[in-house]
């Protein structure tokens, strides 16, 4: 039996209060944009505890598009039926056990509706009698290979066998927004995923020092974000001319510290466009004790230059797990193509795991990198990824 | 954009790819139908095998398989022809610094119980005779070299080679002349089966050709319909045929006019480069005009490859099937350089289409981004 309304709960946004609304407005602005082809095949109500997407005519992909947008804690595909009467009922649940495959049923209904001349248990045994004397099913209450949901409203009786799991968190959006440090290996762009999830709106932003790092890392960003649009339409990206910094800072740095005070250059020129941009905060995918630059103390001593929060989605993740995600959300395959990125070149031997402050000031008052500081700031390219089928 | 690239591939000429596409338009037909339509196909084929051998200096003894490339025609003139032949003996012989797709299918077979040598090549660019002389023996049964190199240029003394495996009745020589045609002046009877490639002389990738003594028995790779003798089974290409056919003639008539003018450009870039005290070139007596490698002393191989192609210069840093992985190139390797030396190596490499032109504004951009850019050695 096809199913004709899908009962959409929400995440964790039902903890919120007055501002609950302007969060189940951001999730059915992403569930239009998600559906967007099939705008006529559907018909959204939103309700203070749920939204209900009824169905006009079968969206092929319906399912999986659900379960790519964020703030949603599970969907439900359910046949509604107009008038709740008890023989309707029985009668929709047998239509329903006659499809399903199974041995053991628990029916579950829920009054909702508090004028029901039933009360909820009375529901259960009514239905489930029905279902004894006249299929092979038995009933199993603790654990049922097929649970048989019913929950009458006011509108009329909902009844469903399939719930799935959405992708939890928040709508896209709705928590705020932050500039992300996107290098395009494998962490930064699973990061950025979790923050969207989240409902963090992402900007990114890249560093790129050609010709030490090959034009092709731009190309895959952009292949990498493009996976990311499912979940955030549209993504900002600035690149960032890096390469007369990078070629000072190898300069002048002292052996094993080229690679501390190119994190701390990178978090001024990230912190200076967040400003501009107006984004209260950044983000990184790094993940402690990864490299010699993600140990606390190189961590401390790096995130020094800015007052910004710096979020780091990743932060105890180990490495297997962000490969699982990054495989999950299909950006592992770009991520692993083989281009030079952050500077290969430059890797020091021996980088220093846990630099010393002085020794970072001392380096960096040799030279004034405010200019090009500024230079960078000033000749940013910007590309605008869009979600397309 | 000025392209130094085309030891990896080149710009089909536009006739073609007017022929291909007329070929393509007018006669889809299968050439193994045998409606007329098809079987004028099939006719123009075999006219066109015959064009090929004579363009290239060959008899009627040989033949012509036509493959997917030059990577389908190695294999299957070596695993094709070690699995017909292993009965008469378990030996075959390559060189260090042959191409991946006679390299790696050499270590397929030694994996799968063939004896194999593979030849040093000295600093010149040559094989030792005396060693060569030591190392075949009556259970060789197969020799694969490439006369000239794909990444360094130089040409390898095939004629002495070739000397030695026709004192040795059951052995072949296999010659894979994929950089050679065009590139060298070559006595292509020297070699009983050679591998040629169209996109590496201004003609369309996706179509080569295996020819062979029609003596010569292999095993086909795949089976099928049994075209091509029963060994490269899968409908002939007609179009691609006749494309290749086109730019192996266009290649072999203009070569003595194309070689001159690419000794010079080479030359000029020689004159302006040995002095430089960054690089370090890859010259040899005998060698092609049409590659100039060099070593980098101080830079990193792909950064400055990077750099150039940001300037519109398009060149290669080892073999552009390996420059992706950041393995040093086993031809330097073997030529006896370190390994710092065969990870920074670039190549340059001609054709007909580059002008003294830009062979200058290279020289120009190229000291220019030496100076800019950083060292590897910090």
């Amino acid at each position: 039996m096809k199913y004709n309304v899908v009962i959409v709960r929400f995440g964790e946004m039902s903890t919120k209060g007055k501002n609950k609304k302007d969060f189940v407005a951001k999730l059915a602005r992403s569930i239009r944009i998600a559906l967007r082809e099939n705008e006529d095949d559907y018909k959204m109500v939103i309700r203070h505890d749920h939204i209900y997407l009824y169905i006009i005519n079968e969206i092929s992909n319906l399912e999986k598009c659900l379960a790519e947008i964020s703030g949603m804690y599970s969907f439900s595909l359910a046949y509604k039926i107009e008038d709740p009467d008890l023989d309707n009922l029985k009668e929709l649940a047998l239509k329903v056990f006659a499809e399903e495959n199974g041995k053991t049923f628990k029916i579950r209904a829920r009054r909702i509706d508090k004028s029901y001349p039933y009360i909820s248990d009375e529901i259960n045994r009514e239905i489930a009698t029905v279902i004894l004397k006249n299929t092979p099913w038995r009933v199993d209450v603790h654990e049922p290979d097929v649970i048989l949901d019913i929950e009458i409203r006011e509108d009329g009786a909902y009844v469903f066998t399939k719930t799935l799991k959405g992708m939890g968190g928040y709508p896209t959006g709705s928590i705020g927004r932050c500039l992300m440090m996107l290098s395009g290996g494998i962490d930064s762009p699973v990061a950025t995923y979790l923050l969207m999830r989240r409902g963090v709106e992402v900007t990114c932003i890249h560093f790129a020092a050609p010709p030490y790092t090959n034009s092709g890392v731009i190309d895959k960003l952009e292949d990498i974000l493009k996976k990311l649009t499912k979940y955030q339409p549209k993504i900002r990206l600035f690149i960032v001319p890096f390469t007369k910094i990078q070629e000072k800072i190898y300069e002048i740095s002292s052996e094993g510290y080229p690679i501390t005070i190119m994190r701390r250059m990178m978090y001024r020129i990230a912190s200076r466009l967040a400003e501009r941009l107006n984004l209260p905060c950044l983000a990184t995918g790094e993940s402690v004790g990864q490299v010699a630059s993600q140990t606390i103390d190189s961590l401390n001593v790096i995130n020094s230059v800015t007052n910004l929060p710096v979020l780091r989605p990743l932060c105890t993740y180990d490495k297997v797990d962000i490969i699982k995600i990054s495989e999950k959300i299909e950006t592992y395959e770009i991520s692993i193509r083989p281009y030079e990125d952050c500077c290969t070149i430059f890797a020091p031997v021996r980088p220093k795991t846990s630099p010393h402050f002085d020794e970072c000031l001392r380096i960096e008052d040799q030279f004034d990198f405010a200019p090009l500081i500024d230079e960078c700031l000033d000749n940013l390219e910007v590309k605008y990824i869009k979600f397309e089928n | 954009m000025i392209y130094f690239d085309n030891a990896s591939s080149t710009k089909p000429s536009k006739e073609v790819l007017e022929a291909y596409l007329n070929a393509a338009e007018n006669n889809y037909e299968n050439p193994n139908s045998i409606h007329k339509l098809g079987m004028k196909n099939f006719n123009e084929i075999n006219r066109i095998r015959e064009k090929i051998l004579k363009l290239l200096g060959l008899d009627s003894r040989y033949e012509v398989i036509f493959t997917s490339g030059a990577t389908e025609s190695n294999n299957l003139g070596i695993i094709g022809y070690y699995n017909k032949n292993k009965s008469r003996g378990n030996h075959i012989i390559t060189t260090k610094v042959e191409h991946e797709s006679v390299l790696d299918v050499f270590k397929f077979l030694e994996s799968q119980g063939a004896l194999v040598t593979y030849l040093d090549v000295n600093k010149d660019g040559e094989i030792d005779i005396e060693q060569f002389k030591k190392v075949i023996n009556k259970n060789t049964i197969l020799v694969s070299i490439m006369p000239v190199n794909n990444e360094l240029g130089f040409a390898l003394n095939i004629d002495e080679i070739s000397k030695v495996v026709r004192t040795f009745p059951k052995c072949s020589l296999h010659l894979d002349c994929a950089q050679t045609v065009g590139k060298y002046k070559f006595d292509y009877s020297l070699g009983d089966m050679l591998t040629i490639s169209g996109h590496k002389i201004n003609g369309l990738k996706g179509c080569g050709a295996l020819i062979k003594l029609k003596k010569i028995n292999l095993n086909p790779l795949f089976y099928g319909g049994g075209q091509e003798n029963g060994l490269r089974s899968g409908t002939l290409d007609y179009p691609a045929i006749v494309a290749l056919h086109e730019a192996l003639k266009i290649t072999m008539n203009s070569f003595n006019e194309n070689y001159k003018n690419i000794e010079v450009l080479r030359g000029y870039l020689v004159e302006n480069l040995k002095n430089n005290d960054e690089i370090s070139l890859n010259i040899f007596k005998n060698q092609t005009p049409y590659i100039l490698n060099m070593d980098l002393l101080n830079k990193k191989a792909s950064v400055v490859v990077e750099a150039l192609s940001n300037e519109g210069i398009m060149v290669s840093s080892v073999s552009a099937c390996n420059s992706k992985k950041e393995a040093p190139s086993h031809v330097l390797l073997a030529l006896g350089k370190s390994d710092e030396e065969a990870r920074n190596a670039i190549r340059l490499s001609f054709n007909k289409n580059n002008t003294l032109e830009e062979t200058k504004i290279f020289i120009q951009k190229f000291n220019m981004i030496l100076e800019n850019i950083k060292g590897r050695k910090l």
